[in-house]
């Protein structure tokens, strides 16, 4: 919605107090409005992310993946020319690499600066984060009353959401801040959403519902495998009923019209290039991403031709590791790789300079088993690319691994199987042999 | 007597509503900082391998 100078300076003012702005301030702050575009204008959708029984990581993943370059000038750090300072890396490509620079640079840092940095010259290349508890500048009802105006707005708008929705929050009906013996496993604020009850306490799945069927919303993106599938909220012995977005809105709540919006962002946390996709997909063409015909999953393609696919066998050596699993030996485009016929994907990336050895010595000693499958490693049949797309941030070549990956390019550790429907119940235990 | 109700707090991970109540002198006789949000995790880990609450509970 183009929201007037005049309405922002009213949100301000009403707290001027909180913010310790001054009356100088506000006028400074009113200069700078005049120099960007108001929220919502060119088609930007707004975006409004929910957290559900969430424990904050998908959020973190996502702020993971901005990094300041060295020539930094200006108090916000943004650099003469606004977002250039903010740099990402990936393998997406350089047109896709500039939305997602755009979109979570921009969108945090207007944030957190308080102060929207310039627009880049980039066609439809934004949106409009207008809530993210874990970031934004407003609290209470500075925030929930915008929200309820984007809402009631006729301007497209996306919710995401992070976290499970607890089934057994029952609606809370009677007037009050909370009525007596109501159980709510998930708050999410005081809002009005149009019951006649007025601003009060109000679940998640009130919220989420609400957002959700309007019919200017454009979508329902579920970060993460608590909000695609129910994830570790809804393990075996839960209390509250967890479930995912999507059985939520379509089973539980009947609303069988939005299935085709729900898009499924799964993994714990998720990679940040998986979570930006469907977001730059949309904003790029208008139209939801193509996503998994298995309607159990309704997961996005984060395989697909935007990104890189598995490493091309390149000068394979078929021999026979010493340990009886590894059965081919390559050094692909990525510098080094073992390709294991048991596992179809390659659970992990060992650096091979002799080929025909296994790690350690190079002449038969200190060698370590190649295949982590025995001791509960999922990578065998995880769906996402992460042995290839790596994560925290760095640099193609030495990307490291927050899970998968032998030392030093990943942790050692074995996969989780994070991204799959049934984690975790499905995985555990999770350090024994799988079949 | 007045109060001041934040709901939800900003800038923090998981769900917190802050209610405070001041008397006519500006006082607080009230102040409660909540928490809006429960899952339950000392049940879910009952009954599975310890070496799971490796996996589980750093999701926590």
């Amino acid at each position: 919605m183009k929201i007037t100078r005049r309405q922002f300076l009213q949100y301000c003012t009403a707290s001027a107090a909180a913010l310790g702005l001054s009356q100088m301030d506000l006028l400074k702050l009113e200069k700078a409005l005049a120099d960007v575009p108001p929220c919502g204008c060119h088609g930007a959708p707004h975006v409004i992310w929910l957290q559900g029984q969430s424990c904050g990581g998908c959020t973190l993943s996502i702020l993971n993946r901005m990094r300041i370059d060295a020539d930094l000038t200006g108090e916000t750090g943004l650099g003469p020319d606004g977002l250039k300072s903010w740099t990402g890396i990936g393998p997406m490509g350089t047109y896709v690499q500039d939305v997602v620079d755009l979109l979570v640079g921009d969108a945090v840092g207007a944030l957190t600066t308080g102060v929207r940095p310039g627009w880049a010259a980039f066609p439809n290349g934004y949106i409009c984060l207008d809530y993210q508890s874990e970031v934004m500048a407003g609290a209470g009802d500075l925030i929930t009353d915008y929200i309820e105006d984007v809402r009631n707005s006729s301007e497209g708008y996306f919710v995401a959401l992070s976290g499970a929705v607890p089934l057994y929050d029952t609606v809370i009906t009677r007037p009050g801040p909370r009525a007596a013996g109501v159980q709510p496993f998930c708050v999410v604020g005081s809002w009005d959403t149009g019951d006649g009850l007025g601003k009060r306490e109000r679940s998640i799945t009130e919220v989420l519902e609400w957002l959700a069927v309007d019919p200017n919303c454009l979508g329902v993106v579920a970060f993460g495998t608590c909000a695609s599938y129910g994830g570790i909220p809804a393990a075996r012995g839960n209390p509250t009923g967890a479930t995912g977005a999507y059985n939520f809105l379509v089973n539980v709540r009947g609303h069988t019209g939005l299935g085709g919006k729900i898009i499924n962002v799964p993994g714990c946390a998720p990679h940040p290039d998986w979570m930006i996709s469907p977001i730059a997909y949309y904003i790029l063409t208008a139209n939801i991403p193509p996503l998994d015909t298995d309607v159990d999953t309704h997961r996005v393609w984060v395989r697909g031709n935007s990104f890189d696919g598995p490493p091309q066998l390149v000068g394979s050596v078929t021999n026979d590791c010493p340990n009886n699993r590894a059965r081919a030996i390559y050094t692909g485009d990525k510098g080094y790789g073992v390709f294991c016929e048991v596992c179809p994907k390659y659970s992990f990336t060992q650096q091979c300079t002799d080929l025909g050895a296994g790690p350690g010595n190079g002449d038969g000693t200190n060698q370590k088993e190649w295949c982590t499958r025995p001791e509960g490693c999922n990578g065998y049949m995880a769906s996402p690319d992460c042995p290839t797309r790596r994560w925290n941030n760095f640099d193609d070549n030495t990307r490291n691994q927050w899970c998968v990956g032998q030392l030093p390019m990943g942790s050692n550790y074995v996969c989780q199987g994070c991204a799959e429907v049934d984690f975790p119940d499905g995985r555990s235990p999770f350090f024994r042999e799988h079949s | 007597m007045p109060s001041a109700i934040i709901d939800p707090v900003n800038r923090i991970e998981g769900h917190q509503k802050w209610d405070v109540t001041v008397d006519g002198t500006g006082r607080s006789t009230s102040a409660k900082v909540q928490g809006m949000m429960f899952r339950g995790w000392e049940k879910i880990l009952v009954g599975r391998d310890p070496r799971d609450a490796i996996i589980i509970c750093g999701r926590i």
